[in-house]
């Protein structure tokens, strides 16, 4: 169970990794977002976004057209 | 090369439709496989500091200055003859509409070419962008924006031989200040300017051990290429209309391909621009269905239409007094090393920096 969960369904890039990046900074240091996308493209952003950020990407799939990523929350 | 203009000139407007639908397949399957994308590159940098889809729009005009200047040297394509390097500067459209064009992209969820490429995995939200994109476009060329934005162009565009200077090609302009032939300073701030974008490009160890996005510059930079040496040979200066040579650029050929398809039965060949837009969706449609990833979507909610629609009217306008959008004038048209793409390539980098902002603000403001 992760600690927020960011509904992004239906929005189109930028707007799922802006909302994660807002959300992520709203869980605790070690804890988990988990955030639910449609927009093909997601699966590269947040790659991306968890490369550059130091956040683990600990979880990353797609059921039916829609992209689950969940991320865990960097110390710094 | 003579064997094969002879050739095209034998069916030119064959020659430009079929080439254009492939080299709109190329581009299309390339954008749709890579995720190459203006304003994702601009997201990647706002929102986390990635700079590595930046430097492969970067590295893709490097290679289309490369190859555009190769051709023209080669006598291929003959650049002069292109929009990009007219007698007048009109700063006030490169400016204010690259702004508007790159705020815009952001709520439209993307550039003209990324909709295109959206419509092909089966995004219908994308399709509606690109309809109001290709009606502000026409009402800004010719339609009710017409008058005022000839109005403003007349009044702030600069008329440059009165001034000295040929064109607006970066080899005249210097040529004015100082010594030397205008080709020959085109050549030298040609090479110079090449040599800082690939050192921009690769002096980033992260941008040199990134395959997928240095394929793709590459790859859009070689689709650039490919439009100017199809568009430079069927070229005939002495044809009763000719037709100028261009390249991959989509908002006023997106306003085209709306006009071909109400028009068909008026016998209209579609030029190379509006089968360079049907190639992009159909090839992003086979990207999207040889992946498995095509999928009808839709507006999420009544936000979300506001914001896509609100930004794809940007576009249609910015684009048309800009002359071009992310590929028309930030590759396209930086390869003819006109002034007006640099400076629209600034101004839609500019907007998009400023679009993403107001973005993230009105969502924070949301929730």
């Amino acid at each position: 169970m992760a600690d927020k969960t960011i509904d992004a369904r239906g929005a189109n890039c930028p707007i799922p990794i802006l909302k994660a990046k807002k959300g992520i900074g709203e869980v605790p240091v070690g804890g988990t977002l988990e955030v639910l996308a449609t927009d093909p493209g997601s699966a590269a952003d947040f790659q991306a976004f968890a490369r550059q950020t130091g956040h683990t990407l600990v979880e990353q799939g797609e059921t039916a057209g829609v992209y689950r990523f969940v991320l865990k929350r960097a110390s710094a | 090369m003579a064997a094969l203009r002879d050739l095209i000139a034998l069916h030119p407007s064959a020659w430009l439709a079929i080439g254009g639908l492939l080299i709109g397949v190329m581009f299309g399957f390339i954008v749709s496989r890579t995720n190459f994308c203006t304003m994702g590159s601009i997201s990647d940098i706002v929102s986390f500091g990635d700079y590595r889809r930046f430097r492969a729009w970067v590295l893709a005009g490097a290679v289309a200055i490369i190859g555009a200047q190769a051709l023209a040297a080669a006598g291929v394509v003959p650049l002069a003859k292109s929009m990009y390097l007219g007698t007048t500067f009109n700063w006030f459209g490169h400016s204010v509409g690259g702004l508007m064009f790159g705020y815009g992209m952001v709520f439209a969820g993307g550039c003209a070419s990324r909709n295109l490429t959206r419509v092909g995995s089966g995004d219908l939200r994308a399709l509606m962008a690109l309809l109001v994109v290709g009606v502000f476009a026409y009402m800004t060329i010719g339609g009710i924006l017409g008058p005022l934005r000839d109005i403003i162009e007349r009044t702030t565009a600069i008329n440059l031989p009165t001034r000295g200077i040929a064109t607006q090609g970066i080899g005249d302009i210097l040529a004015r200040f100082v010594p030397g032939s205008p080709a020959g300073l085109n050549a030298l701030a040609g090479v110079l300017i090449v040599a800082g974008m690939l050192l921009y490009c690769f002096r980033s160890a992260d941008f040199r051990g990134s395959g997928s996005h240095i394929f793709s510059g590459l790859a859009v930079g070689l689709c650039v290429i490919t439009g100017w040496a199809l568009t430079g040979l069927a070229f005939d200066d002495l044809a009763e209309r000719p037709t100028a040579p261009i390249s991959l650029t989509f908002i006023r050929p997106t306003a085209d391909a709306l006009e071909w398809l109400q028009r068909f039965t008026a016998g209209m060949v579609p030029g190379f621009g509006v089968a360079t837009v049907f190639g992009a969706i159909l090839g992003a449609f086979l990207s999207a269905v040889s992946t498995g990833r095509f999928r009808l979507a839709t507006f999420s909610d009544v936000a979300d239409t506001k914001r896509v629609l609100f930004g794809a009217a940007l576009m249609g306008i910015g684009g048309v007094m800009a002359l071009g959008c992310t590929l028309g004038q930030a590759i396209t048209g930086i390869s003819t090393l006109a002034l007006g793409s640099f400076v629209t390539f600034a101004a839609i980098v500019a907007g998009g920096v400023f679009g993403m902002r107001r973005l993230e603000a009105a969502l924070a403001a949301e929730t």
